[in-house]
């Protein structure tokens, strides 16, 4: 009893002894007590020593530690309290710097498609007296939309329809919009497909010849045929506006130029005034008359339509076409392939060199010659000015487009070097030696990945790669190099694949019939 | 030698090498100069301090150092990181705010990396638990959020 009348006095003394004599006496205190009380005092001293990360550290910092957690356990903490949640979400930062470097882009140029600007700031957040203050963030749901989707590519999770190619068997082009997929043919044909049910929703009727180069421009089509023409269309009619004759031979490539801000990084870095060229949308064509002709691009509901009579008769002068603009000509073989950008056309050839050519004088500014056999594909880097060339040689070839040097060879590949693709600074090659190579760029060592044929298509967006070749429609991971999964198999030849960020479009072969395959891996799957 | 003042006045003495590594004292020093008068840390308790320091002293070979994401434990050198960081969660998160205002990135780096660890795989209520977070969602705000974030389940 007498103890327990000390008690008081104990803690006064407690509390007037300086901090280290405190630790002291607590020290010994312990040292005296039994197990079960030590346990008591654990469970009463840990709750205390808890800290909450999140809503007690700068603001600042605590992003600092979201950035190292991985997306799940990011989107639990967003459910823990409302300040977490606010700390996840309420900020654009943490979640436009995880889909900048899910999409391979700096943070700078990731936009959102919101147009309420919800995606900069606080999200809107309601004050606590709302009733349910869920923090929106624009960055987070894009990049939860991209999460799954990418998920279900990986999982082979879609939506799958088939159909019978009505077009023809033979598939030359395919080309996606949002709605259609607009195929042409080696027979005169191009057709539009819808992409949800894979109807026929038109055909446009025209060409007299196979179809052999196909570019789509918001509701225009722009198509070059072996008929030795170029024709326009409006998609939404199917009607044919423009038929532009003046190549004596098949039109085998075809590059639409858009005017497009044609400055340097660095010249954006130091905000010289933006330059727009070529000053209006125009058409380059390359021929197997071995020319490249300029066109103005019409539009098919704007401007007058231009439909002199073609056919075996002789077409008319070009110098009556008011959209012709010139002809390009030094090679002295067919024309295989043509890139663009701003006023600049690169052309390669079957005469073994590649022209570099301003648009606007028609001039030839360099001839790149090196290559021992005929150029099938060509690439630009936009920002390093490069021109990257794959010939039936085997190799690549990088060239700077200022000055016309070949500034490397990439060498790899046993023979023909038929589709090349840059995109996100990663430029990836597939031949007829049955390999898709992933290249850094600037160029280091190649990643081979293994396809068991002929490589016969394939595109990339940076992080993924789908390819065609005898057989299957394969997915590869372009960061790892790494196989990810057959998306179709069991077919006896692809002629084309094409996706954009939901859908993946095939146009194949099985048992002697052509057949079109569209997954959708943004839609509900029904597999 | 640099002499820092802890937040209860207790001056510490330490190699200038060492402290170097706080982009703070660097600048301090650099701005200055090394005058030998004692440097205030008004923010940082004398045995935090003392933590800085030995994290520090450890790792005062290693100029330019930086830590990526995904090499702790990698080696020997993140064997002691994640070491220094075991201590509890008061201690680390004074860690966390003297490295910060310290500015030394890379001690920020492995104190914030722990944390992030201590959330892996967890479920939210053991985040809650683990913190001693109070759940302050009514019940139908948390099925709200709780679906909003469902797509990164499965």
């Amino acid at each position: 009893m007498a103890a327990l009348y000390s008690m008081p006095s104990i803690l006064t003394t407690y509390d007037q002894l300086p901090a280290n004599m405190q630790s002291f006496l607590l020290y010994q205190l312990l040292r005296r007590t039994p197990r079960p009380i030590l346990q008591f005092a654990t469970q009463t001293m840990l709750p205390v020593l808890q800290r909450d990360f999140v809503s007690e550290l700068p603001v600042e910092v605590s992003h600092h530690i979201l950035k190292f957690m991985d997306t799940r356990s990011l989107c639990r903490a967003s459910c823990v309290s409302r300040r977490w949640q606010d700390v996840v979400n309420g900020d654009a930062k943490v979640w436009r710097a995880r889909l900048s470097d899910a999409r391979v882009l700096p943070p700078a140029q990731m936009q959102c498609r919101r147009a309420d600007g919800a995606c900069d700031g606080a999200g809107g957040r309601v004050a606590a007296h709302g009733p349910v203050p869920v923090p929106t963030n624009a960055f987070k749901e894009e990049f939860a939309r991209d999460y799954v989707l990418d998920r279900n590519w990986h999982e082979g999770k879609c939506r799958h329809i088939s159909f019978v190619s009505e077009g023809g068997s033979v598939v030359t082009c395919v080309q996606l919009t949002d709605d259609y997929i607009i195929a042409g043919f080696d027979t005169k044909n191009i057709y539009v497909y819808d992409i949800t049910t894979g109807a026929t929703v038109r055909q446009l009727v025209g060409h007299e010849g196979g179809v052999w180069a196909l570019a789509v421009v918001g509701n225009t089509v722009i198509s070059g045929s072996t008929d030795r023409t170029v024709r326009i269309w409006d998609l939404e009619t199917g009607r044919c506006t423009h038929v532009f004759a003046g190549h004596s031979s098949t039109v085998r490539c075809l590059q639409v130029l858009l005017p497009t801000d044609t400055r340097t990084p660095l010249e954006r870095a130091r905000n010289e005034p933006v330059r727009y060229e070529p000053s209006e949308p125009l058409i380059v064509t390359g021929s197997r008359d071995t020319t490249l002709r300029v066109w103005k691009l019409p539009s098919p509901t704007k401007d007058t339509p231009y439909v002199p009579r073609t056919g075996a008769e002789m077409p008319p002068p070009p110098r009556t076409n008011p959209y012709f603009m010139r002809v390009l000509e030094g090679h002295t073989d067919s024309v295989r392939a043509v890139a663009g950008f701003g006023n600049l056309v690169v052309s390669g050839s079957y005469d073994f060199a590649i022209r570099v050519w301003n648009v606007v004088t028609g001039q030839c500014l360099h001839v790149l010659e090196g290559h021992t056999a005929k150029v099938y594909t060509l690439a630009l880097d936009t920002n390093l000015h490069l021109v990257i060339s794959g010939s039936l040689d085997g190799t690549i070839r990088v060239w700077d487009w200022d000055t016309g040097a070949c500034v490397r060879i990439l060498r790899g590949h046993l023979t023909l070097v038929g589709l090349l693709a840059l995109d996100h600074n990663t430029l990836v090659s597939a031949g007829a030696d049955a390999t898709l190579r992933v290249w850094d760029h600037p160029m280091q060592q190649p990643m081979p990945t293994h396809h068991t044929n002929a490589i016969t298509c394939f595109q990339h967006d940076g992080t993924k790669i789908v390819s065609g070749a005898d057989g299957t429609v394969k997915l590869w991971d372009v960061r790892t190099g790494a196989f990810v999964r057959d998306l179709l198999s069991g077919l006896s030849g692809v002629w084309q694949v094409r996706f954009d960020r939901r859908r993946c479009v095939a146009a194949v072969h099985r048992n002697d019939v052509s057949f079109f395959e569209v997954m959708d891996f943004g839609a509900e799957p029904e597999c | 030698m640099v002499k820092l003042v802890s937040a209860e006045g207790a001056v510490i003495d330490v190699d200038r090498d060492i402290i170097e590594q706080s982009a703070l004292i660097r600048n301090i020093l650099q701005d200055v100069g090394d005058t030998g008068e004692p440097i205030p840390v008004p923010n940082v308790s004398g045995p935090i301090l003392s933590k800085v320091i030995e994290y520090c002293t450890h790792h005062r070979d290693e100029p330019e150092r930086r830590m990526r994401s995904d090499t702790l434990g990698s080696d020997s050198d993140r064997g002691f990181d994640h070491n220094f960081c075991k201590v509890d969660q008061g201690t680390l998160f004074d860690i966390i705010l003297a490295a910060n205002f310290l500015d030394i990135q890379p001690l920020l780096d492995v104190a914030c990396l722990t944390v992030a660890y201590m959330m892996k795989g967890k479920s939210v209520e053991e985040i809650r638990s683990t913190f001693n977070v109070q759940n302050d969602f009514d019940e139908e705000e948390e099925a709200k959020v709780r679906s909003a974030n469902a797509w990164c389940e499965n």
